[in-house]
C-alpha cells in the first residue's frame, strides 16, 4: 500500500495528518456542507474533492489518490449497487462510506456486505460523527491492509519454503503446517493436518519424544535449537533433520503451543558420514603404517604427521610437531639438505621418488631411508607444501652391502682359486711334458748315440782331405749335437724338481754365470755393465739351478742383440715388498705374492728390440721361441720359471720404456722351500 | 796285450759302432752283449778288464747286472761305468754316480769313452 503520509504543522506546532476524501455523487452543494463538517480534528486535517459519479472516480483520483471514498446517494435501483461494485473493484484498498437517507438502508446493508465500511444517515450527520467514522474507516482499512500483507507473507512462507514448518497447540496438535510438511505427511492440503498430531504421521517411538520435547518447551519456555535427529515416517522413509522448536506465545506472552522448523540434511549427513569414513580410513592408514609420513607447508613447517614420524623423532603428540621445522629435530647439515630438496620440489612441482639417503633418528643413529616427497597443491593447483613418506631400508641396505662384500670376497676367492687351478693345471701339464720328455729322450738318445759312434768311425776312415764326404760327416755331427741339446733341455725341464739349497751370495752367482757366457758375449760384441749392490743378504737357493736360469737369461739377451749391444745387470734389496711386484702385461709368474719380507732383486736389461706385445704372454710357454730354428728349444724360459717358482720367487719380463727387454728375478731373502716337489 | 772291454747295451747298433771305434784304436778288444743275463755269462767267460753297462734294458737291467758282478768273487773288482740316456745335464752336474757307479751320458764321443777307460784302468 503505497500511501504517502502528508503532514502539515497545525497551530499548536504538532504535525497533522492530511486525509483526502473523495465525494462521489450527491448534489454539488453537499460539498459545502461536508467541508463545514470536516473541520480539522485533533491530528487530522481533511481535504475534500468531488466527482459526479462512480465512473468518474478514477479520473478524479488520478492526480490525488484519496484516503477514503464517500459515496452519496448514487441514483436509484440497480445502478447504486453497480456503483458500489465499481468503486470496490477500482479501489479495493480504499475504505468506502455510504451517505444516504432512511429509505436507502436496505441498499446500505447490501453495500456493507460488498465491502463498504459504514453507512451514515444524512439527516443525522454532524461533524464529530463524520470525522470519527472517517477516521475509523481509514484505520480499519489500514489494519486490514497490514493484515493482508502479513497473511501473504505467512502464506508465502508456508507454501514456498522447502523446509517443513508447523504450529501446534498446547496438546501438540497441528494448527498450521507448511506445504512441504503436508507433502511429507502425504496430505492433499495443509489444512488436512489441523487437529492431528505427530502420532498420526510417525510411529509411536518417534512421535513420543517429539511430544515430550514440545511439552518440556512449553513447560520451561526454553527453545530447542538446531537439534539433529533421525526421523522415520510411517511409510518407512527415514531422514536426518536439523530441528528448531520454540514456544508459541500469544500477544500477552502466554505460551499457547509450539512452533518449529526442520531442515532435511539427509544428503548432507550421508555425505558427511562418507567423508568421515574416508577420513577415518585415511587417518588410520596414515597413523598405522610403519612408514614415516609428514606434511610441511611452504616454509618447511610440519602441519601434519603420523605416529611413526613422531616415534622416530621422539615427539609425543602431534601438537608438539606442528609449526616446527626439520631444524628442530635433525642435525643442521641434514636439515639444510632437506630444506633445499623441499624447495626444489615445491619449485619444480615434481615428485621425488624413493631417494635413498642417510637420516639421523632421535638417538643420532644414522640409518638408510627411502624417501618419497610430492608437492601438495590447493584447489587452485598452487603448490602449498609437500607430503613426504619415508621408509626405513637400513637393514636391507646393510644386508645388501654385506651381500655385496660377501660376493666380492667370493669373486676374489674364485679368482684366486682359478689362478691356483691354472697353476696346478700348468704344473700338471709341465709334469706330463716332463714324463714324456724322459721317455722320448731315452728312445732318441740311443739311436743318436749309435749314429754318433758311426759318424766318428766314418770320420776316422782314410779319405781325401778334399772329399765332400768329410763335410757331410761334419754336418751330420752338428745335427746330432743339436738333437742332443734339445733332449738334454727336455730332460732338464722334466727333472727340475729337486733343489739342493745352500746360502749363496747372489752377486757371486751372477759373476759365475757371466763367466760361463763370456764367450758368447764377446763373440756378439756385447758390453756388460755390472751394477751390483754390495753386501746383499745371502739367499738360500740351489746355486746350480739359479746359475742355469741366469745363463739362460744372458744367452737370450745375447741372441736378442746379434749385432752387439749392452747388457746391464743390476741387483738390489727390496725391503718389505717381498716378492710383490707391480703387475703388468709381462708378469706371467703366476706365483702368489707374499705380503712382506725382504727380497733380492736381479734385473737384466738388454738393448735389443724388446718383445712384441703379443708375444709377452707366451714367453714362458713350453716350446715357444722367437729364435730362428736351431737356435732355441723353446724350453729355456719355461725351465727358468719353473726353477724360480720352486724357489718361491718371481720372474717377469717387460719391455723397458727406453727400449730393450728387462728380466726381473725376485728371490725371497727368508728362503725358499726347503725341498721342492 | 789289448784290454778286454765288455760292452752291454740292448741297442745292438750302438754296441756295433762302439766296438768298431774302440777296436779301431788298436788298444781294445770289445765283447758286445745286448742282454743283461748273457752279459753276466759273457763276463764269467771272458773276464773283462772294464765294463760299460747300459742302465735301462729289458729283462735284467744294468743295475742288477752291476750288483751281481759286485757280489761275484771273481768279477767284483772289475771297473763298471754306466751308460745312460736319461740323466739330465743339471743332474749330471750335481751328481757323479748312479748307485755308487760312475756314469757317462749318451750320446757320447769316442774320446769321452777312451778317457773314461784310461781313467779307470790306465792306458
Amino acid at each position: 500500500m503505497a500511501q504517502r503520509r502528508r503532514s502539515t504543522p497545525n497551530h499548536s506546532g504538532r504535525a497533522q495528518e492530511t486525509l483526502r476524501v473523495l465525494l462521489v455523487g450527491g448534489k454539488p452543494e453537499e460539498v459545502y456542507l461536508l467541508r463545514e463538517l470536516l473541520v480539522d480534528h485533533g491530528a487530522f486535517h481533511f481535504e475534500l474533492d468531488r466527482c459526479a459519479s462512480a465512473a468518474r472516480a478514477r479520473t478524479a483520483s488520478k492526480t490525488r489518490l484519496p484516503d477514503l471514498i464517500l459515496l452519496s446517494s448514487p441514483g436509484a435501483g440497480k445502478s447504486r449497487d453497480a456503483a458500489v461494485k465499481r468503486i470496490r473493484s477500482e479501489f479495493p484498498a480504499l475504505p468506502l462510506i455510504l451517505l444516504g437517507g432512511r429509505k436507502e438502508e436496505r441498499f446500505a446493508y447490501r453495500a456493507i456486505q460488498q465491502g463498504a465500511q459504514d453507512f451514515l444517515l444524512r439527516e443525522q450527520l454532524e461533524s464529530q460523527l463524520l470525522v470519527r467514522t472517517i477516521h475509523h474507516a481509514i484505520e480499519r482499512g489500514r489494519i486490514k491492509a497490514r493484515l493482508a500483507a502479513e497473511t501473504n507473507l505467512m502464506r508465502v512462507l508456508l507454501e514456498c519454503l522447502p523446509d517443513p514448518i508447523y504450529f501446534k497447540d498446547r496438546e501438540s496438535r497441528f494448527i498450521r503446517i507448511s506445504s512441504r510438511l503436508a507433502k511429507l505427511f502425504n496430505l492433499q492440503s495443509a489444512a488436512d493436518a489441523i487437529g492431528k498430531s505427530d502420532f498420526d504421521f510417525f510411529p509411536e517411538q518417534v512421535a513420543r519424544p517429539f511430544y515430550e520435547d514440545e511439552q518440556r518447551i512449553m513447560r520451561t519456555g526454553k527453545p530447542l535449537i538446531d537439534q539433529v535427529q533421525d526421523e522415520k515416517y510411517l511409510d518407512g522413509e527415514t531422514a536426518v533433520v536439523v530441528v528448531t522448536k520454540m514456544p508459541l506465545r500469544d500477544d500477552a506472552g502466554r505460551i499457547i503451543g509450539t512452533f518449529g522448523i526442520s531442515h532435511d540434511v539427509t544428503d548432507f549427513k550421508r555425505m558427511e558420514e562418507r567423508l568421515e569414513t574416508e577420513r577415518n580410513i585415511l587417518r588410520s592408514l596414515i597413523e598405522n603404517v610403519p612408514d614415516v609420513i609428514f606434511v610441511k607447508d611452504r616454509e618447511g613447517r610440519y602441519i601434519a604427521d603420523n605416529v611413526a614420524h613422531r616415534r622416530v623423532l621422539r615427539v609425543k603428540a602431534e601438537a608438539d610437531m606442528l609449526g616446527r621445522t626439520a631444524l628442530d629435530f635433525f642435525p643442521e647439515s641434514d636439515a639444510r639438505k632437506f630444506h633445499e630438496q623441499d624447495i626444489e620440489i615445491m619449485r619444480s612441482g615434481e615428485t621425488v621418488l624413493g631417494r635413498e639417503e642417510l637420516v639421523s633418528d632421535a638417538r643420532g643413529e644414522r640409518r638408510w631411508n627411502s624417501t618419497t616427497k610430492a608437492p601438495m597443491r590447493n584447489a587452485q593447483g598452487e603448490v602449498v607444501g609437500l607430503v613426504g613418506i619415508r621408509h626405513d631400508i637400513h637393514d636391507r641396505v646393510v644386508a645388501q652391502e654385506a651381500l655385496r662384500e660377501a660376493n666380492a670376497d667370493l669373486q676374489r676367492s674364485h679368482r684366486e682359486l682359478q689362478a691356483a687351478q691354472m697353476h696346478l693345471i700348468e704344473a700338471e701339464k709341465l709334469q706330463s711334458v716332463g714324463r714324456l720328455a724322459a721317455g722320448i729322450a731315452h728312445e732318441v738318445k740311443n739311436p743318436l748315440a749309435t749314429i754318433k759312434m758311426g759318424l766318428e768311425f766314418l770320420s776316422q776312415q782314410a779319405m781325401p782331405a778334399e772329399s765332400p764326404a768329410r763335410g757331410v760327416i761334419d754336418e751330420m755331427s752338428e745335427a746330432i749335437n743339436r738333437a742332443d741339446r734339445v733332449i738334454r733341455e727336455l730332460l732338464d725341464f722334466s727333472s727340475a724338481r729337486k733343489l739342493n739349497l745352500a746360502p749363496v751370495e747372489i752377486n757371486t752367482l751372477i759373476d759365475r754365470s757371466l763367466w760361463l757366457v763370456n764367450h758368447e758375449f764377446r763373440a756378439a760384441k756385447i758390453e756388460v755393465v755390472r751394477n751390483l749392490t754390495r753386501h746383499l743378504p745371502e739367499v738360500r737357493v740351489d746355486p746350480l739351478k739359479i746359475e742355469q736360469v741366469l745363463v739362460n737369461v744372458f744367452i737370450n739377451a745375447a741372441h736378442a742383440m746379434p749385432a752387439g749391444g749392452r747388457v746391464e745387470i743390476r741387483t738390489l734389496l727390496s725391503e718389505g715388498g717381498g716378492t710383490r711386484k707391480p703387475h703388468d702385461e709381462g708378469d706371467r709368474s703366476g706365483v702368489k705374492a707374499r705380503a712382506s719380507g725382504s727380497a733380492v732383486v736381479i734385473e737384466v736389461r738388454d738393448t735389443g728390440p724388446g718383445v712384441k706385445q703379443e708375444e709377452l704372454a707366451k714367453l714362458f710357454d713350453p716350446f715357444f721361441t722367437t729364435k730362428p730354428t736351431g737356435k732355441g728349444t723353446g724350453l729355456g724360459l719355461t725351465v727358468a720359471r719353473k726353477i724360480i717358482e720352486l724357489h718361491n720367487g718371481m720372474i717377469d719380463i717387460r719391455n723397458h720404456p727406453m727400449g730393450g727387454a728387462v728380466v726381473t728375478i725376485t728371490l725371497d731373502v727368508r728362503g725358499s722351500k726347503t725341498s721342492g716337489k | 796285450m789289448k784290454k778286454k772291454i765288455l760292452l752291454v747295451d740292448d741297442e745292438s747298433g750302438f754296441t756295433k759302432m762302439v766296438k768298431l771305434n774302440l777296436e779301431s784304436t788298436g788298444k781294445y778288444t770289445v765283447i758286445e752283449e745286448n742282454d743283461g743275463q748273457k752279459a753276466l755269462s759273457a763276463a764269467h767267460r771272458n773276464r773283462p778288464d772294464f765294463v760299460f753297462l747300459d742302465v735301462v734294458m729289458p729283462g735284467i737291467d744294468g743295475g742288477e747286472v752291476a750288483a751281481a758282478m759286485r757280489r761275484d768273487r771273481v768279477l767284483r773288482d772289475v771297473p763298471i761305468v754306466f751308460l745312460t740316456a736319461i740323466v739330465s745335464r743339471s743332474e749330471a752336474a750335481s751328481t757323479d754316480s748312479i748307485g755308487g757307479f760312475p756314469f757317462l751320458s749318451k750320446p757320447i764321443s769316442l774320446k769321452e769313452m777312451t778317457e773314461c777307460i784310461e781313467a779307470h784302468i790306465g792306458p
